[in-house]
């Protein structure tokens, strides 16, 4: 049996990897247990280490539906769950006003037909199974994340003009958080948890050469040493995976093989976003940051 | 040695207890999660077996990183039963907050002068009395009671400000409510639903003084704002000595001791000197175009003995004044008797200043709920 699941779990990543998504082992474990216990899975980590990709990427292996909920400051029910369609019922009670009871009236109009399904409900009333990616949760509400509470544990969404809708085919959830501010113990009881570090450099190496496969292997390496040393430096917003492909990116475009002082001047902006950042690198030796670290 | 399936589940479930032990927070839920990882299999394969209670148990950056060496610990074969029991017995190990606290204060631990001060403080009984002691005046044997009232106090009340709400019968009509509610009338729409845009929050930034005149304020200070960061949203904390330093990414931190420590490590000049007006400059300059705006209010925290340009000083409070939608100042002199602000600094600073507060006690800093609760 023991054999099986470790099999289980290579075959995960093996997949993962041809999807250009590089899993370690940890990661491919727990993407292993979600599936098994069906319980949402909340991601943590910094910005741009591959939260978000994740869900894309099993959506693609499942070959189903990619269901994704932007979190923001202010989410609420009607942009989240469900909002009545208000000019389709009031269109109904003016064709009906006479030739229908009261009663008759409203069971009408608060039928699911007259319901515009926003995300979480899309996700829990398809007629397959989907992935719900809720993406940036730390973003929303404490109010909101408390209304997630019925969907995560029960998967079921409860609709006081209609009665509680329960999903058919639980959705695999996906939660993704940068860590702006505590989520509340509540939620995350009811999750697998899984914390993603920034990848080591071997591993950001494979990453690189996954979606840049012609680059050399000496630009490869210095592109992520330095990235790498810059992570290490503190900086106002470290670089993420997406930066280390974009500067090698244009690194590549510009036909360039050795980097450079100049080099790095000029193309700060593909992987440093912030003022003070460039202005660091800058004033630092660009030597400084190929010495090779340790992880 | 071969496990039967009894003894193991016995000791999946000591382990279980064993993390609870540890301040994870394990629901009856999750334990049964773990049982069900278990019966898929996981049993003989280290790896997998680690990385599956991992994303079990786990619930934070702090408790994942934590969780291999716990896993380590109890698994291996030098972990004996015997051995837990034997801590378990032994006295509660006293918080290492106690010693980052002598680390900041810079304290011998020692009784001094200010012990004689602080026991005539007066109070109801020893919390009130804590709550009304001057930070400077705490004794060694009181720190760490006072670390826990603070942890405490400060959480209470940043729990208070967050879940702050008003109810309201005026604003706009609400159309699809009142259109809803009319429908069980025949259309006629006798009750009226109004709706009032959400009050928008507040962000807070802080500027904290951590000179030498300031040390053993600052500790406390910052305290205050660690705990404060964890359950707001928008807090940007930066410290002030002879340079200015954003330290909000640290904070974000869910454990305050690494916290401290990080702190410790990343601001260098700690109880140095400081040039109050030319960092509050460096702070418009980098930082004023994402920090200064109607939306913000800005807390600085120092005791306004300025060893720099005075000129400089003011023309940055004003500035920064005129940005942002509310200054204060948290002075921990003013908790001082007779206490004038005649020094240069804050002579120059106070006709800009929309609010002016002590902030030299417990007491003091949660009197700041009612000016923080628009935030």
């Amino acid at each position: 049996m023991q054999q099986t699941i470790d099999n289980e779990i290579s075959d995960l990543i093996t997949r993962f990897d041809q999807q250009d998504y590089v899993l370690n082992h940890e990661l491919a474990t727990s993407l292993f247990l979600f599936q098994k216990l069906e319980k949402p899975l909340l991601i943590e980590g910094n910005p741009g280490v591959g939260k978000t990709a994740i869900a894309s990427v099993l959506a693609n292996l499942q070959t189903t539906e990619l269901i994704r909920l932007q979190c923001y400051e202010g989410l609420d029910v009607n942009a989240a769950v469900y909002e009545w369609n208000y000019q389709k019922q009031l269109l109904h009670i003016k064709l009906f006003e006479h030739k229908a009871q009261e009663t008759q009236l409203s069971e009408k109009i608060f039928g699911l037909e007259y319901l515009l399904k926003r995300p979480l409900l899309q996700a829990i009333t398809t007629e397959k199974k989907v992935v719900l990616l809720i993406d940036e949760i730390d973003r929303a509400d404490e109010e909101f994340e408390a209304y997630l509470l019925e969907l995560l544990s029960e998967f079921q969404i409860s609709i006081p003009e209609i009665g509680t809708i329960k999903a058919h085919y639980k959705p695999m959830v996906i939660l993704t958080s940068n860590q702006t501010r505590q989520l509340s113990d509540a939620l995350k009881r009811r999750c697998l948890y899984h914390w993603l570090e920034f990848p080591s450099k071997e591993k950001e190496l494979r990453i690189l050469k996954k979606h840049l496969p012609t680059i050399e292997d000496d630009l490869a390496h210095q592109v992520v040493t330095i990235i790498q040393n810059l992570r290490k430096a503190n900086l106002q917003k470290a670089p993420g995976i997406a930066e280390t492909i974009d500067w090698a990116k244009t690194l590549f475009l510009l036909n360039k093989n050795q980097i450079n002082q100049a080099l790095i001047r000029d193309t700060s902006g593909s992987f440093l976003k912030n003022k003070q950042d460039i202005k660091y690198l800058l004033s630092r030796p660009f030597e400084e940051f190929l010495i090779p670290i340790k992880n | 040695m071969q496990i039967t399936e009894e003894g193991f589940n016995e000791k999946l479930l000591h382990f279980v207890i064993y993390c609870r032990e540890r301040k994870f927070i394990i629901s009856p839920q999750q334990t049964l999660a773990v049982f069900q990882a278990a019966s898929l299999g996981f049993l003989c394969s280290r790896a997998t077996f680690k990385a599956g209670l991992k994303t079990i148990l786990c619930h934070s950056k702090s408790t994942a990183k934590r969780f291999n060496t716990l896993f380590d610990v109890f698994w291996s074969s030098a972990f004996t039963g015997r051995l837990e029991e034997e801590k378990r017995r032994l006295p509660p190990k006293k918080s290492t907050s106690l010693k980052s606290t002598l680390i900041w204060l810079g304290s011998s631990g020692t009784e001094n002068q200010n012990a004689k001060e602080s026991k005539q403080t007066k109070g109801a009984n020893s919390t009130e009395r804590l709550m009304q002691t001057d930070f400077t005046k705490i004794q060694f044997k009181d720190q760490h009671r006072m670390d826990q009232l603070c942890e405490a106090l400060y959480r209470q009340m940043s729990l208070r400000i967050k879940r702050r709400y008003k109810a309201s019968n005026r604003g706009v009509i609400n159309l699809k409510k009142t259109i809803r509610q009319g429908i069980s009338k025949g259309g006629l729409f006798l009750k009226r639903s109004y709706v009032k845009k959400k009050k928008e929050k507040r962000k807070i930034v802080f500027l904290l003084d951590v000179s030498g005149s300031m040390d053993v304020y600052s500790f406390y200070l910052l305290k205050f704002i660690i705990t404060l960061s964890k359950h707001l949203k928008h807090v940007a904390l930066f410290t002030m000595s002879t340079r200015l330093r954003k330290i909000s990414p640290i904070v974000s931190d869910d454990e305050e001791q690494k916290t401290l420590l990080k702190i410790s490590q990343e601001v260098k000049d700690w109880s140095g000197g400081t040039t109050i007006g030319t960092v509050m400059e460096t702070f418009i300059e980098q930082y004023g175009n994402s920090n200064l705006s109607q939306k913000h209010i800005v807390v600085v925290m120092s005791d306004g003995l300025e060893t720099g340009n005075v000129g400089i000083l003011k023309r940055a409070t004003q500035q920064i004044q005129k940005r942002c939608k509310t200054l204060i100042w948290l002075n921990p002199l003013k908790g001082m008797e007779n206490y004038q602000p005649i020094q240069k600094g804050m002579l120059n600073v106070m006709p800009h200043l929309d609010v002016f507060k002590a902030a030299h006690n417990l007491n003091s800093l949660l009197q700041l709920e009612q000016i923080l609760k628009d935030v």
